[in-house]
């Protein structure tokens, strides 16, 4: 029995004075690793912190001291350090060290009063925090300097704990900045338990704003709006673009998860209810991708639709659904002329079989727009004639092409000869309002087509205004230079010398592009005015 | 695999406003308060520092509108920008304009993920600057926004642009070097500096709070913003996230890994031992990828070959050969196979136009860009997890399809950021 007992106490003495040394011998390691962090030679500091690993949470609290009071270079040592050791005890297989060091880390977080500190801090027990640190963190969710530090931390720890601390913040903070940062705290985490936390504050909030951000946090977990409210409130402008918003997160959401024809109600709903570009995009992206039976005619009636019509345009080129070339070949029939030659480009681009039968038809077609629209499909040459009629009044699905055609006839025609029709042609096009590119061509053209009919064109464009772009229809700087150049083109062609040297000196003086200039002093070269006379002219 | 939910961004002003028409509609030359004709897009910039301007002096007849935290920067900017560019501080002002077509972002990178991700909510092709994202979640959350709103995402890693990278790439699949196995990119170092002590109160002209937007809190230091905000971790995460944006691009184009991951990331270097600056001095990073059998290497410092002159690169090893690309970032990119001729019948690739000029095409046609956001995701991962590894001082394991590293919980915890106050996605 003696002797029993005696061998009891030797082994707990054993084991004491074990333990002790491991202490004594960790409590030099530790007080090493302080000594060489607080060393004044930057070399010795950082090999301190980068070895700093395995002394683990011990060393956390002391390093916190340091890092407050030690002063940037040592005390950012000393961050280093904790970093390091944080990111060791986080290595798999170590979950016990990795506790120890998060429970560390939210004492320091505690006891420490710098606030920069305290984030940096933060941050580290964001990183090996568990269910223990929960606490800890949501008491300081309502902090003012580092709250939204804390939010970030909690938000990376799994589980129902964090969960339940975010939805309990949700209820009861006066705040309505961290209750908006807790709904969407929450529809990140995708948790469904906090469903009825958010539904019921997404009816009973009397802060809208906290209201919408529960009701878009809903959507995130596919519930729509429509679900929440029994009746739909009255919303103001800004509320109703949250309202479609939460819906349109709900749609995606349910098509996520499989739920189809509950999302393409929800598309289509969207797309009667509201106007904005992006929301009709999204729903009929979203009715393509639900596979929905509305996404064709969705989207061949927003062909038109401005900021809306290219997205619908790709979506009929690209969907994959079954079905849709015969659908797409029976709007072609029943349509009007402009959407007939768009829904036309869409089957070529499709590859669809009922081309060559359309093709055949369209080049029949009354309406010029679907006739040059199937000629240039067909690489073939549609009349001048009806080019020009679409160059000036197609859609947006033509009239581009159509004004490419045009101007490229019309460069051919001018050497041929043809100069009065050229110029006609391109003073109809300019009069119709042209884009930038198409302005260049216009007035490239025209330069090579002086006359009075071009010349008095361009005096009615004021050319020489010093803000020519102020009045519709305006002139880009390319634009403008491409119309200087044919007024000079225009003034050396006059049949008066005087005039003709009048309106160059007028070019030359007024003009601020060089090619301009240049071209004028040319011009006036070839009428016999010296460079010498101009400068005297300008007072040189 | 587990997705990142893409939040609604929150309107700044009313958003019922009447809808102007944006790119292809008929109308004027130039129609009052639009710059450009109306066959060009029309483009919103976030952005203008160092490669801010640099866009916008090739872009400048069309953005109508520039923004930036910084006053100091906007007045810089305005000297490249026309006179009647518009001018403002908060980003979101530009988003919820109905009559600009697209918005160029050249935002530091950890602005990249909401500022896009928001774009494309508010129905804005977007130019993006690389690295597309600072973190995993944010890039993945990038890729959906993209298809989700049906926009087209360019990222400004534009040596896929490049005559010469086309000529490369159409040698390297034409299978002259075989079958390559390695890749060993070499670049210098990340610099040491940051003087802690500049912590202080920002300068009136800067809004620091909107510079650092999703970012956590941090004071502020002249030492941190504009171009330094490079050599730190989690801001613009050094060398290998900067310029391996670039070299990374072009390997992955190359060899055919756009849609791939490798299976493990291990990465060691050297700290700075002093001042701010946080990225590794130097740096030594290995992806090694099963499928393809493939290991990409990155030094830094590394060797570079004999009689290149390139500060920077990769030699790419196939059991025919050894292949030398120099450069890769716009500047410059050579090769031995810049000459190169794809013999008749040989597969075909894409030859893209020039960067922007890649985008604007595609913007009309809604095609996907030669760097659209799922490629730059992509490469911007091993740049990510490069880092990570680092950080975390152990090798990951990686789960492509799941985008989750294995068995190491802390790592998975470092993927995503959810940003602070309404900067999230």
């Amino acid at each position: 029995m003696r002797n029993t007992q005696r061998r009891v106490y030797t082994k707990c003495f054993l084991m004491t004075a074990c333990a002790l040394a491991c202490w004594t011998a960790q409590a030099a390691e530790l007080n090493d690793l302080l000594a060489r962090i607080a060393d004044p030679s930057a070399d010795v500091r950082a090999e301190a912190w980068k070895s700093a690993g395995p002394l683990g949470a011990p060393a956390i609290v002391p390093l916190a001291r340091l890092a407050e009071t030690g002063g940037s270079a040592v005390g950012g040592a000393a961050l280093h350090a904790i970093g390091v050791i944080t990111a060791h005890a986080g290595r798999p297989g170590a979950q016990e060290e990795r506790n120890a060091v998060a429970q560390a880390l939210a004492e320091a977080v505690q006891t420490t009063t710098d606030e920069q500190l305290r984030r940096e801090l933060l941050h580290y027990l964001g990183l090996a925090a568990s269910d223990a640190e929960v606490p800890v963190l949501a008491g300081l969710l309502e902090d003012p300097a580092v709250g939204e530090d804390a939010r970030i931390a909690l938000e990376r720890i799994p589980g129902e704990t964090a969960t339940r601390a975010l939805m309990d913040a949700l209820r009861s903070s006066s705040s309505e900045a961290v209750q908006l940062r807790m709904a969407e705290a929450l529809a990140r985490r995708q948790a469904p338990e906090a469903i009825p936390a958010l539904t019921e504050l997404a009816q009973t909030s009397e802060n809208r704003r906290v209201g919408f951000a529960c009701l878009n946090a809903l959507g995130a977990f596919g519930v729509p709006p429509h679900r929440v409210f029994a009746r739909r409130p009255s919303f103001t402008p800004e509320e109703r673009v949250l309202y479609v918003q939460a819906a349109l997160e709900a749609a995606y959401r349910l098509r996520e998860q499989g739920h189809n024809d509950e999302a393409a109600e929800i598309y289509q709903s969207v797309a009667a209810y509201s106007n904005e570009p992006e929301h009709l995009s999204e729903s009929i992206l979203g009715l393509e991708a639900a596979n929905s039976e509305g996404f064709a005619a969705q989207a061949l009636g927003y062909l038109f639709h401005p900021g809306v019509s290219a997205t619908a345009f790709r979506a009929l080129v690209e969907s994959r659904q079954e079905g849709l070339n015969d659908k797409l070949a029976r709007a072609w029939e029943q349509s009007e002329a402009p959407r007939k030659a768009a829904v036309l480009q869409i089957l070529q681009q499709r590859n669809a079989e009922s081309v060559p039968r359309l093709l055949e038809a369209a080049r029949a077609d009354d309406a010029p727009e679907v006739r040059v629209t199937a000629g240039l499909l067909a690489d073939e040459t549609p009349p001048f004639e009806d080019v020009l009629i679409v160059a000036r009044t197609g859609s947006e699905w033509t009239r581009p092409r159509a004004l490419d055609v045009a101007f490229e006839r019309i460069a051919a025609m001018i050497p041929a000869g043809k100069t009065e029709a050229a110029r006609s042609a391109c003073l109809e096009l300019l009069g119709s309002g042209l884009s930038e590119k198409h302005a260049v061509a216009a007035f490239a053209a025209l330069e090579q087509l002086p006359g009075e009919a071009t010349t008095a064109h361009l005096d009615s464009l004021g050319l020489w205004q010093p803000q020519p772009s102020a009045a519709p229809p305006a002139l880009t700087p390319a634009g403008l230079e491409a119309a200087q150049c044919a007024y000079v083109a225009c003034a050396a062609a006059e049949t008066n010398p005087d005039a003709a040297k009048e309106r160059l000196f007028h070019a030359a003086e007024n003009s601020s592009f060089p090619r301009v200039t240049n071209l004028a002093v040319e011009k006036l070269a070839a009428l016999g005015v010296s460079r010498k006379a101009l400068a005297q002219r300008q007072g040189f | 695999m587990s997705r990142k939910r893409i939040s609604r961004r929150v309107f700044l002003g009313a958003t019922a406003a009447a809808v102007a028409p944006m790119v292809l509609p008929q109308g004027v030359l130039a129609a009052p308060g639009r710059p450009g004709a109306n066959d060009r897009i029309v483009i919103g910039q976030i952005g203008t520092g160092g490669m801010g301007r640099y866009h916008l002096g090739r872009l400048r007849d069309q953005i109508a509108v520039i923004c930036d935290v910084d006053n100091n920067q906007l007045a810089e900017a305005m000297k490249t920008a026309r006179p009647e560019t518009q001018t403002c501080k908060d980003y979101r002002r530009i988003l919820d304009r109905n009559d600009l077509d697209a918005v160029l972002i050249t935002a530091p990178d950890h602005w990249h993920g909401v500022m896009a991700v928001q774009a494309c909510e508010a129905g804005k092709d977007v130019y993006v600057e690389k690295p597309s994202s600072v973190t995993v979640e944010e890039g993945r959350a990038m890729v959906e926004a993209a298809r989700r709103y049906g926009r087209i995402v360019q990222v400004g890693s534009q040596g896929r642009s490049m005559p010469n990278a086309w000529r490369i790439c159409s040698y390297l699949r034409n299978g002259e070097l075989g079958n390559v196995s390695r890749v060993e990119c070499w670049h210098y170092e990340n610099p040491v500096g940051g003087d802690p002590a500049k912590n202080g109160p920002a300068p009136d002209h800067l809004d620091w709070d909107l510079w650092l937007g999703p970012a956590r809190w941090v004071p502020y230091n002249p030492d941190r913003v504009h171009f330094n905000f490079r050599w730190f971790l989690e801001f613009g995460g050094g060398q290998v996230r900067d310029r391996g944006a670039h070299v990374l691009s072009l390997a992955s184009w190359f060899l055919g890994l756009d849609e791939k991951g490798p299976v493990r990331v291990t990465a060691v270097g050297e700290p700075p031992h002093e001042g701010m600056y946080d990225c590794p001095t130097t740096m030594e990073v290995t992806w090694e990828f099963k499928d393809p059998d493939l290991t990409i290497v990155w030094k830094q410092p590394g060797d570079a070959p004999e009689g290149t002159e390139a500060k920077f690169g990769a030699v790419y090893y196939g059991d025919k050969g050894s292949l030398t690309v120099g450069g890769g970032d716009g500047g410059g990119l050579v090769s031995g196979a810049d000459a190169y001729e794809p013999p008749a019948g040989s597969a075909p690739v894409y030859r893209s136009p020039g960067h922007h000029e890649d985008w604007f095409e595609c913007i009309k046609s809604r095609q996907r860009p030669i760097m659209d956001i799922a490629p730059a995701h992509n490469v911007a991962k091993l740049c990510i997890m490069a880092n990570l590894a680092y950080r975390l001082g152990r090798p990951l394991d990686w789960d492509h399809a799941s985008e989750r590293f294995i068995n190491d919980e802390q790592a998975n915890r470092m993927l995503g950021n959810s940003g602070r106050g309404p900067w999230h996605i």
